[in-house]
């Protein structure tokens, strides 16, 4: 009897220990989500044009000098350079089009590549002013006089390689790649166009993504409503298509989540997750549903771009609302199938159309229909509301210089 | 939001595009669509218009739906008469293009089982995607029918270059009813991707393929 009342006991003990070790490991996983949250104030801010001009795409370096690379929609682009402030270095306005992708080169910091729609990509030096350097473009025939008008671009990561998605021309579109190397203007034995695929979409195709770490796998999005998923390794187009996922709906945006997920953003502003071996999205937030994480109305509600830290594997959705009276903008972090509400950029003040994540730096830059470039700054939130300030990084503070022109909506 | 079109403005609409298509009979069962003109929209600047909507009604009851199935699908296709095919009547078309694309041509949509829908690449290549055609997954957890019926209700739009679209919602062979509903439905699904909404609108109007058009907004 005792040594039945002993083993209870024992039994009982083991019992609480492993509660308390229960316990105390979800503390650590309450902690650890608590420091998964984040806040991101405004570090600095510039109009970029006094003019009624939107910024439809921005880019920026990812090494040691800061640099922004803004899409207008004057057909222009515009360069800044971050220290105490943004400071203009180059406007590039060689552009006849208007621009569908610009990229600073993966490995060099001052080389720009710039896509517009007109069937070029022009790259362009900043250190000589920004002037152009070389041009791709989509037809190096000039049989018919058609131009294969752009829609997406993409570089990969070794910059070896770039791809184009054309709008439907005639009942067809391409995906087009081209050779780094060996640039249209210059004479050189080789064609830098080296190919293409037409057989996989019906439609506009609206965005392209390389895989971040592997080069020859290439993701494409359309109109069509389909995601397919290309092995640029294989000899032919019907080889080389692995994956097609299909969204059911109209593919505005995509991007990769880590090794072999897909996010993607549809132009009825709903956001789909996918795995690549997936026969249906894992996760499928619709407007409605992204409208109750912002507790706003979901006729205003739009959707910008996923971000990713690959090293925390931590997701974030960047998302805004759009009022007469105030435009709001927020974070909601994506854990697997969910979405959470993270943090609300209260000093947002346009309609959000671009956005980058510099993840080495933790800098979110974006830029909208005010034609403002914001940067902000990440920091870890731990109810620190009142010494936020103090964080922000030495070498910039809020812009001061002018007053900002776009205080009135256009409209 | 309120819509800026009346219940009574859409029901007188509807009812003289039927009256019109009863009092000139048509070889054919005619088509309603909507036109939407839009206008302080930019295309260059401005974010695409375009889309999918799922409809309350049928718009398109003769669209023919061919189910590539795995064993319980294709039994149960088999036992409600719905066209089908299995793994092993694809992998005979041997990514042949040819027969590929007549599959294409055969019908309007298809739909397939799970474990399929992931190797139609490899067992057809580029073929369905061509044809704009790429099934629609049919999992077993919903019905055979209730599927296909999505299939069949959903529309799709998309603008181009030029302001206006328009979107075929219905058949003249609807009763007015169903026709209001899926007029009003996608209006204003329409509408709310429309930035500033109403304000974009410039017309809005009802046709069937052969009659006049009558105006909405």
């Amino acid at each position: 009897m005792s040594e039945i009342l002993e083993s209870l006991e024992h039994l009982s003990v083991k019992h609480t220990d492993d509660s308390s070790i229960n316990g105390s490991n979800r503390r650590e996983d309450d902690a650890g989500s608590v420091q998964d949250k984040f806040d991101f104030a405004l570090a600095a801010e510039e109009a970029v044009s006094l003019d009624k001009n939107y910024i439809l795409g921005i880019c920026a370096t990812s090494g040691t000098e800061f640099k922004i690379g803004t899409a207008l929609s004057d057909y222009t682009c515009n360069v800044y350079a971050v220290g105490e402030t943004l400071s203009k270095i180059a406007t590039l306005d060689d552009n006849k089009a208007s621009i569908i992708g610009i990229r600073f080169s993966p490995m060099h910091q001052n080389l720009l590549y710039c896509a517009s729609s007109n069937g070029s990509i022009m790259l362009y030096d900043l250190r000589s002013k920004g002037r152009m350097v070389t041009q791709f473009k989509a037809d190096e025939r000039d049989d018919n006089g058609k131009i294969k008008s752009l829609a997406s671009f993409d570089i990969c990561q070794d910059e070896r390689v770039m791809a184009g998605g054309t709008d439907l021309i005639e009942g067809d579109v391409f995906i087009l790649f081209w050779d780094t190397r060996y640039p249209t203007s210059k004479t050189h034995g080789r064609k830098s166009l080296l190919g293409g695929y037409w057989q996989s979409h019906t439609d506009d195709i609206t965005t392209l993504a390389f895989h971040p770490s592997r080069r020859d796998l290439l993701a494409s999005g359309s109109t069509d409503g389909l995601i397919n998923i290309f092995d640029l390794t294989q000899p032919n187009e019907d080889m080389a298509l692995t994956h097609s996922l299909n969204t059911e709906s109209s593919v505005d945006r995509l991007g990769w989540l880590g090794e072999e997920k897909l996010w993607c953003g549809t132009h009825t502003n709903a956001l789909q997750l996918w795995d690549c071996e997936g026969a249906a999205p894992y996760a499928k937030f619709d407007r409605e549903e992204l409208a109750t994480f912002q507790s706003e109305d979901p006729e205003n509600c739009y959707i910008v771009r996923m971000h990713t830290e690959s090293l925390t594997d931590n997701n974030f959705l960047l998302a805004g609302c759009s009022y007469s009276k105030r435009e709001s903008l927020r974070c909601l972090t994506v854990k697997e199938d969910k979405l959470k509400a993270c943090c609300m950029m209260s000093e947002n003040k346009q309609v959000v159309r671009d956005s980058w994540f510099d993840e080495k730096n933790n800098y979110l830059v974006t830029g909208g229909e005010s034609g403002i470039v914001s940067i902000w700054k990440q920091e870890e939130s731990a109810s620190s509301g009142s010494n936020s300030n103090n964080r922000l990084h030495p070498k910039i503070n809020k812009f001061k210089g002018r007053d900002k022109p776009h205080k009135a909506k256009p409209y | 939001m309120t819509s800026k079109v009346s219940r009574d403005t859409l029901y007188e609409c509807v009812n003289s595009v039927i009256q019109n298509s009863q009092d000139k009979k048509r070889n054919f069962l005619e088509t309603v669509e909507i036109q939407i003109g839009l206008k302080n929209y930019d295309p260059q600047k401005d974010k695409r218009f375009s889309g999918t909507v799922k409809l309350k009604n049928i718009p398109r009851p003769k669209m023919q739906v061919c189910v590539l199935g795995d064993q319980q699908h294709c039994d149960e296709a088999k036992a409600q008469n719905v066209p089908f095919m299995d793994a092993e009547a694809l992998k005979k078309l041997n990514k042949n293009k040819k027969l590929v694309k007549k599959l294409a041509k055969k019908y309007d949509a298809f739909l397939a089982s799970e474990s399929l829908i992931k190797q139609i690449p490899r067992l057809l290549g580029p073929g369905l995607n061509k044809a704009g055609k790429f099934p629609g997954l049919l999992s077993h957890q919903e019905s055979m029918t209730a599927k296909i019926d999505e299939v069949k209700a959903t529309i799709k739009f998309q603008m181009k270059k030029v302001l206006c679209l328009s979107v075929a919602v219905g058949h003249v062979g609807m009763t007015p009813d169903e026709l209001v509903q899926n007029v009003h439905l996608s209006v204003n699904f329409l509408v709310s991707l429309l930035k500033k909404h109403w304000q974009n609108v410039r017309s809005l109007h009802i046709k069937s393929s052969m009659g006049p058009p009558q105006r909405l907004y």
